[in-house]
């Protein structure tokens, strides 16, 4: 979205300079857990974060990480594999991150030999459990919702995630480059887009727009709902279900630039948030699953064993991982979202 | 035809001719001025049509400008490694197109052409995200290559619904700016098409709407032929143009819109003036006609009385008042003749036509009321004296006189004076109509209606003898028709005539029955056979000596169907019917016939009287048979008197007198008889040529009155001063006899000496009469 990338990047000339000892993170809304922050900050740093809610705004912000003055950002699983091939990002391994020795090898092969893993979780449905009878438990719920849904559905604007429930509720694979069933599911977002309320990020669109009541039911990752709760200020107001077709294991990837000024500062920070107690405190917090081994003991037990944030065994099994795809599948993928986007728009304005 | 019919047979092919015209001359002008405006449209349309062609060949150029002076191209073309710079190029795109066309999905698309030639990048504003380059795209970036252009246009109408404009553009793969040489290793062409779709929306309306033909046409292809005068030329580029050539149908079918509504407002416009005229034709012209035609009708039906005065000023209304006053005057002029047939000229009375108009309603009311009515027909008696005697116009002042009289008793007596009761029916002939009246109160009527008359009639020219016979007749009992209630009256009129004149004679059934007697009389004595029916009786008549000195022959009828008929009551009506002078004759032949016998009994120098009616004077017929019957019978006329009765003398005249005295030349002897029943005064009888007077019964009676002996000498010198023969009659007792003798009576008749007697009775008669005066 151009306009965003417009507005982030009027809020840096701002904010310039930098202060030396002050990292600059390139992260998601509520993201980063209050207490970690503070206790970082304890040490005599300081973090200032600089918020994306897309996948292209993130990476039109650290395609210019140099004049943006990224020192640290959180990243998804391809681009840190994309990003580190192309000499974008500072390679992380035990020597230069020793707490990385913490982390499930699983995670740290996901994220690759440029990033750690963050936090990781599952592809949901978040519903409002005042409004929503029947849980929903197939992606067809969100994509063909019942009548009393239409026009309250949120989606996301992303060229991998948005195609997923439709991929997953035909079957396919998540990564596929069968234009086929690309296509398939292409008819059936254009369906789809009659019902949307809204492709924007649902806890952006919560934060910000005046309709966010008449969203029941989204498109989220799984843990999402929790800070859609804090935004609607009502504790278990949104819950969060996996549809059985299944979903994609996600992991967010911390990273730091090759072009910031601070990355031994950086790395560092890396490292604090990678130690057990930081980490555990910081997951549970932010209600998401962290791929910390270390730190998974010094979880509660209610929220080690909560199934939304640890998803059981079968939602592993059935669940799909992302896959670097081709330039080409990429770009039809962007057209196809794209598509769906000037659909929605236009049945908006006619 | 009527009037109405006619106008509007006569107004209604004006109009026509006239819109018709009207019409024809707007249609003219119309058709110029549609064309032209029609013309004028088209080249609006076409000019707009240009202007939207145009929008997007700009669109064009600012969009290729934007790509290549923002650095939105190079941003592109440098960073191969976002994944998103063909999103952010899209986002480009469409931010153009929806700039120009305000959110409206128009396509366009866009493509880069490496330097070799192969398609690097395709995007497109549609929702198709699995849409390829075209092959138009294609085929337009090798023909820059081919014929190394830097820039290129092109506009595709092979579909004319589905056009599109394409523009490319050459630029340096380094520079990114427009390429000195052009060298096709080192040079990109991109090539941006846009769907001028709302030009191809508004042709395709154009095309339709006027049935249109189009031809593009530049320098490459020139049209063949001049475009006509209805079509338009739209410059999309320089070189690049649109004839817009709407089909001929298009005017024609307009003209006949024009045709058909012309028509129309003409036709509506033709019955609005038409019926508008007719109304105003009808309330102003034809109605005023149709009104006094139909008042003439009711006036000629006698429903009205003469037409509404029309005020009007206009021809109708003079017509009309023309009329108005035409049967004003005549009708006034048959109200009079109307009138003058109803009244009576002479008296002013209702006449007879009045009388039955008024008599039949009179009748109709007392039907209707129960009540009676009376009428009283009065006969004015010797009326024909005073006009023979006076002359008529003072008969007419009598009239005259009398009917006033009338008139005003009735008046006063029935205290009424707006209806009148009194008509003139003929002559001296009158009816009075009394309403509500019985025969009792009319009694009291008639008897002062017979007071008008005693002793005569008096009025400022004198007084006159007319006495008046009256005839009552009641409704209901005695008619119930008018008819019969005036021949009723007219009986009891007769009725009293008869028995006298100068009297009221009530109608009755008694009268009626009299009346068919006489009737009956009438009738047989028309078929009278005198041989068989008729015969004579004698009547001896002696002198102072007593010797029979003469016979008077009497007549007798004696009836097959009536028996003995008197001739008092046969005599009268003998006359009236014309049949007397045959009897007389008879009667006259008859005693010619028995003279001779006669003589035999009653000695040779007997005188034989024979009675004529007084309707024989003037006859010379009379005069001539009886000479014939004379020489026939070779009687000597000197034995035989006719005798006439005294009522004679009042129609006395010169010529009755004259004829009177040929009977006289002829040797007869003349008598009057019944002296003394009329008002004849004796001093006027003996200046009459008569040989004899025989004094009635009644004279009789009344001169043999002891006190009033000196009279009959008196009376009886009279006659022999004048040498006029006395003879009495009706002597029926001796005292009479004695009387007359002494005064000098010359022969006496009556009961006593003998009554009337068959020729064969006499000789015994007279043998007896000689006998008793033998002995007495």
């Amino acid at each position: 979205m151009p306009f965003n990338i417009r507005s982030v990047t009027l809020c840096f000339a701002i904010s310039l300079p930098a202060q030396a000892d002050t990292l600059r993170l390139l992260n998601w809304d509520e993201y980063l857990s209050d207490h970690t922050l503070s206790q970082w900050q304890a040490k005599g740093h300081s973090i200032e974060s600089v918020l994306i809610d897309n996948d292209e705004t993130r990476d039109a912000v650290l395609l210019n990480s140099v004049e943006n003055l990224i020192d640290l950002a959180v990243i998804d699983e391809t681009i840190s594999k994309r990003f580190g091939s192309e000499g974008r990002l500072v390679e992380i391994n035990e020597s230069n991150v020793p707490s990385l020795a913490n982390v499930d090898p699983f995670w740290r092969e996901r994220c690759g030999n440029y990033a750690v893993p963050y936090l990781w979780g599952t592809l949901g449905i978040a519903y409002r459990s005042d409004v929503v009878t029947k849980p929903p438990t197939s992606w067809y719920d969100l994509l063909q919702p019942e009548n009393a849904l239409k026009g309250h559905v949120g989606m996301m604007d992303d060229h991998i995630d948005m195609l997923a429930p439709a991929l997953f509720a035909n079957g396919h694979s998540l990564n596929s480059e069968n234009e086929t069933e690309l296509k398939q599911a292409f008819a059936l977002l254009k369906q789809q887009t009659a019902h949307v309320q809204t492709y924007e990020y649902p806890i952006t669109y919560l934060g910000n727009s005046p309709d966010a009541d008449q969203l029941h039911m989204a498109m989220v990752y799984g843990g999402d709902q929790h800070t859609m709760n804090l935004k609607a200020g009502k504790k278990g107001l949104w819950k969060y279900a996996v549809p059985q077709e299944g979903t994609v294991l996600w992991v967010d990837c911390m990273a730091v630039t090759t072009s910031s000024k601070n990355q031994a500062l950086a790395l560092e920070f890396i490292d604090f948030i990678n130690r057990p107690a930081i980490a555990a405190q910081n997951a549970e917090d932010l209600y998401f699953a962290t791929p910390n081994t270390a730190a998974k003991p010094l979880l509660s037990d209610a929220f080690r064993l909560n199934s939304e944030v640890f998803p059981p065994d079968e939602i592993i099994h059935r669940s799909q991982l992302y896959q670097e795809l081709s330039r080409a599948n990429v770009k039809l993928r962007l057209r196809i979202t794209n598509a769906v986007i000037n659909i929605y728009e236009s049945g908006k304005t006619h | 035809m009527n009037l109405e019919k006619r106008t509007s047979l006569l107004i209604l092919p004006v109009i026509i001719i006239s819109y018709a015209m009207i019409a024809w001359i707007i249609y003219e002008r119309e058709s110029h001025s549609l064309q032209a405006l029609e013309k004028n449209r088209l080249e609006q349309r076409a000019s707009t049509i240009g202007f939207t062609f145009t929008s997007y060949n700009n669109f064009l150029d600012t969009y290729l400008t934007s790509l290549l002076e923002g650095n939105v191209l190079a941003a592109y073309l440098r960073n191969t490694n976002n994944i998103y710079r063909e999103k952010m190029l899209t986002s480009h795109l469409e931010a153009a197109i929806s700039r120009v066309r305000h959110n409206q999905q128009t396509f366009a698309s866009l493509s880069i052409f490496d330097s070799d030639n192969t398609p690097s990048l395709y995007i497109e504003n549609s929702t198709d995200p699995f849409a390829e380059i075209r092959p138009a795209q294609t085929r337009f970036a090798h023909e820059m290559a081919e014929q190394k252009m830097r820039r290129h246009w092109e506009h595709l109408s092979d579909n004319p619904a589905y056009t599109s404009i394409q523009q490319g553009i050459a630029i340096d793969a380094k520079t990114l700016l427009t390429p000195t040489l052009l060298q096709a290793e080192s040079t990109y062409r991109i090539v941006v098409t846009v769907r001028p779709d709302k030009f191809d929306t508004l042709l395709a309306k154009t095309l339709s709407e006027y049935q249109a033909k189009i031809r593009y046409f530049g320098i490459e292809s020139p049209l063949q032929q001049e475009p006509g005068y209805f079509s338009a030329v739209v410059k999309l580029s320089a070189n690049h143009f649109l004839l817009i050539e709407p089909s001929k149908e298009y005017l024609a079918s307009l003209l006949k819109q024009l045709q058909v509504r012309l028509l129309g407002i003409t036709s509506i416009s033709i019955m609005i003036t038409f019926i508008l005229l007719q109304l105003l034709i009808r309330r102003f012209i034809t109605n005023p006609i149709v009104q006094l035609d139909n008042q003439l009708t009711d006036v000629i039906a006698r429903k009205k009385d003469n037409i509404d005065y029309p005020y009007a000023e206009d021809e109708v209304g003079r017509l009309g008042r023309k009329f108005h006053s035409l049967y004003e005057k005549l009708n006034q002029a048959f109200q009079e003749s109307f009138l003058q047939a109803r009244i009576d000229a002479l008296t002013q009375l209702p006449n007879r036509i009045s009388f039955h108009e008024a008599a039949e309603k009179l009748l109709l009311d007392a039907e209707k009321n129960q009540q009676q009515f009376s009428i009283i027909f009065i006969d004015i008696d010797n009326f024909k004296f005073v006009n023979d005697k006076y002359g008529h116009e003072m008969g007419d002042e009598l009239l005259k006189a009398i009917a006033a009289k009338f008139n005003h008793l009735i008046t006063i007596t029935l205290k009424q004076d707006n209806a009148s009761c009194v008509y003139r029916l003929s002559g001296d002939e009158f009816i009075i109509m009394l309403p509500e009246h019985d025969s009792e109160s009319a009694n009291l009527i008639c008897n002062k209606i017979l007071k008008l008359f005693t002793n005569g009639f008096n009025f400022e020219r004198g007084h006159f003898a007319v006495t008046a016979s009256l005839g009552l007749a009641c409704y209901p009992q005695d008619g119930s028709s008018i008819t019969q209630l005036i021949s009723n009256a007219d009986l009891a009129m007769y009725q009293a005539k008869n028995t006298g004149k100068n009297r009221l004679a009530h109608y009755s059934n008694k009268l009626a029955k009299n009346d068919r007697q006489l009737k009956e009389i009438e009738f047989q004595l028309k078929d009278i056979n005198p041989e068989e029916e008729l015969s004579l009786n004698y009547m001896p008549v002696i002198d102072h000596e007593d010797s029979v000195k003469g016979c008077e022959a009497l007549l007798r009828w004696n009836s097959p169907h009536i028996g003995p008929v008197s001739p008092a009551v046969f005599i009268p009506v003998a006359e009236e019917t014309g049949v007397f002078e045959m009897i007389d004759l008879w009667v006259i032949e008859q005693s010619f016939k028995d003279y001779p016998q006669l003589q035999s009994i009653l000695g040779e120098h007997l005188q034989v009287s024979i009675n004529i009616s007084s309707a024989e004077v003037r006859s010379d017929n009379f005069i001539y048979k009886l000479k014939a019957l004379c020489n026939r019978y070779g009687i000597n006329p000197g034995d035989f008197i006719l005798e006439i009765t005294e009522t004679f003398a009042m129609e006395q005249s010169s010529e009755a007198i004259q004829w009177l005295e040929r009977l006289r030349q002829l040797g007869f002897k003349i008598a009057i008889d019944d002296f003394g029943t009329g008002y004849t005064s004796l001093m006027q009888m003996v200046d009459y040529p008569v040989d004899i007077i025989k004094f009635d019964k009644q004279l009789v009676e009344r001169i043999t009155q002891t006190e009033r002996r000196h009279l009959a000498k008196a009376l009886i010198d009279l006659c022999h001063i004048q040498s006029i023969q006395v003879v009495a009659e009706g002597i029926e007792t001796q005292e009479q006899s004695r009387c007359l003798w002494q005064a000098d009576c010359d022969i006496q008749q009556g009961f006593l000496i003998a009554r009337p007697m068959p020729i064969d009775t006499l000789k015994s008669w007279l043998e007896e009469h000689q006998y008793l005066e033998r002995v007495v």
